[in-house]
């Protein structure tokens, strides 16, 4: 077998011992409490539209459960987006980063898990390549952000993981109130 | 560990590295209009416009390390010098006519002390070559209504700097520092003015040679568009600001929170 075809049997074993190790107590019932989420998606301005393309971000949530129904955390984001404005500069890219503190609510129904999340932060970006299309001001760099969102997750057979597809709508009230969609896959582990 | 512990501390690093030397963009107050001819010499009119970087004033402590600093290198020391900025030029350059012609987009600027104008250097002679520019000597052919972009990287700009140095600081001839690379030069060594009236005099050195962490980066730059054919160019400086010395609102800066940038023009020895 090539050592690419190891690579492989090995991955596949370790997924599956993941998603199939039995727990007798716990089977099919999700952990409660303290948790944490990395997740990995994209982002990409919807206002102003046709500045930055949609680049890829890098989330990570922690929080904890305090009901079944209720979560409250924080997270942090860092995205990264190339220009698509006119030349000059021309293939530049932009880094957004986010943090912030979020509620979730939801509810499980069998194996997958419903949630509505909400929340408030801070956004920064690196540059000042939106300052060309008046949405910061000269200096500028943060803002407060505004965001919320929803998702779905469906709840391994091993109580503390989870798999999660995440969707949230941005708001930066000091960029000229610039707006954000977020999507994000992410794997969820609660201890 | 688990994948979202090793994701976070990934994350926090990315965070961290992330807020150091972040590019900033200084756009040009105009696009610059070349091909223009002037009605009374029917020449060519080189069009030009300068970007001076927005520096913050001198605190206290910077001119007592610079103080310092100067006195162990015995020899002056600027504010603004080689490692604290990474600057380049990106342009664009916009041939919208029918017919192809040839460009030049140039740079040229100055330091703290001094700045070079290669229009105000005539010629050795009938025959010789025009004085060059700090960047930007080759032609380019742009094809009929064609954009095409470009950009002086941030080591040719320091390269840039160091030649003005040479020139200005060092006696060079411009054409020698221009054309020969001296990016990596850990000093450049004074040079004596030959004397014009006597034919055998040559240049040779004088004094201690001038370490690179006693020399100046270029703080204003002047790009310029000279065409056979009426073109437009628009250019963004980007700026890496290493030292935290650039002022946070760049070019809508208040003047009197600036460090006042006024170096005299280079005039060559003799002149």
């Amino acid at each position: 077998m090539s050592a690419v075809g190891i690579r492989i049997s090995v991955m596949s074993a370790a997924f599956a011992a993941l998603v199939t190790v039995p727990s007798p107590t716990y089977a099919g019932r999700k952990a409660h409490g303290f948790y944490s989420e990395a997740g990995i998606g994209g982002t990409g301005l919807i206002k102003p539209s046709a500045t930055l393309a949609i680049g890829p971000s890098a989330t990570i949530r922690v929080g904890y459960d305090v009901f079944s129904w209720l979560s409250l955390g924080g997270l942090a984001s860092v995205t990264t987006q190339r220009s698509t404005l006119p030349a000059p500069p021309e293939h530049e890219y932009q880094q957004l980063y986010r943090g912030g503190a979020l509620a979730r609510i939801g509810g499980q129904v069998g194996a997958v898990s419903l949630y509505l999340n909400g929340g408030l932060g801070m956004a920064r970006v690196s540059s000042n390549l939106l300052e060309r299309v008046d949405f910061i001001e000269p200096g500028q760099r943060n803002s407060v952000a505004f965001f919320a969102g929803a998702g779905v997750e469906y709840q391994l057979e091993n109580r503390h993981y989870a798999l999660g597809l995440g969707g949230d709508g941005w708001m930066f009230t000091q960029f000229k109130s610039a707006t954000a969609a977020d999507a994000r896959v992410y794997l969820r582990y609660t201890y | 560990m688990h994948n979202a512990t090793c994701i976070s501390m990934l994350l926090g690093l990315a965070a961290l590295g992330a807020c150091q030397s972040d590019p900033q963009y200084l756009e040009a107050a105009a696009p610059l209009q070349g091909g223009m001819v002037d009605p009374m010499t029917m020449e060519p009119v080189v069009a030009s416009g300068t970007t001076l970087l927005p520096i913050k004033i001198e605190t206290a402590s910077d001119k007592a390390e610079r103080d310092a600093l100067a006195a162990s290198l015995n020899t002056v020391v600027p504010y603004v010098r080689l490692d604290d900025l990474r600057v380049s030029v990106e342009w664009s350059l916009t041939n919208p006519g029918t017919t192809a012609g040839k460009a030049n987009v140039t740079l040229n600027g100055g330091n703290d002390r001094n700045y070079y104008d290669p229009n105000t250097i005539p010629p050795a002679g009938r025959e010789a070559p025009p004085t060059p520019s700090l960047l930007g000597n080759t032609p380019i052919d742009v094809p009929a209504n064609t954009t095409i972009t470009g950009m002086f990287r941030d080591d040719q700009v320091l390269e840039a700097a160091i030649d003005l140095e040479l020139i200005a600081r060092a006696n060079q001839n411009p054409f020698r520092a221009i054309l020969v690379n001296n990016e990596n030069d850990e000093s450049i060594q004074p040079m004596s003015i030959p004397d014009p009236l006597d034919p055998n005099s040559v240049s040779v050195p004088m004094g201690d040679p001038v370490p690179r962490a006693a020399l100046g980066h270029l703080i204003r730059l002047d790009i310029g568009l000279n065409s056979s054919v009426p073109m437009t160019l628009t250019y963004v400086v980007r700026v890496q600001d290493d030292r935290g010395i650039l002022h946070k609102k760049l070019l809508g800066a208040p003047m009197d929170q600036l460090t006042a940038i006024m170096p005299t023009l280079y005039v060559p020895p003799g002149e």
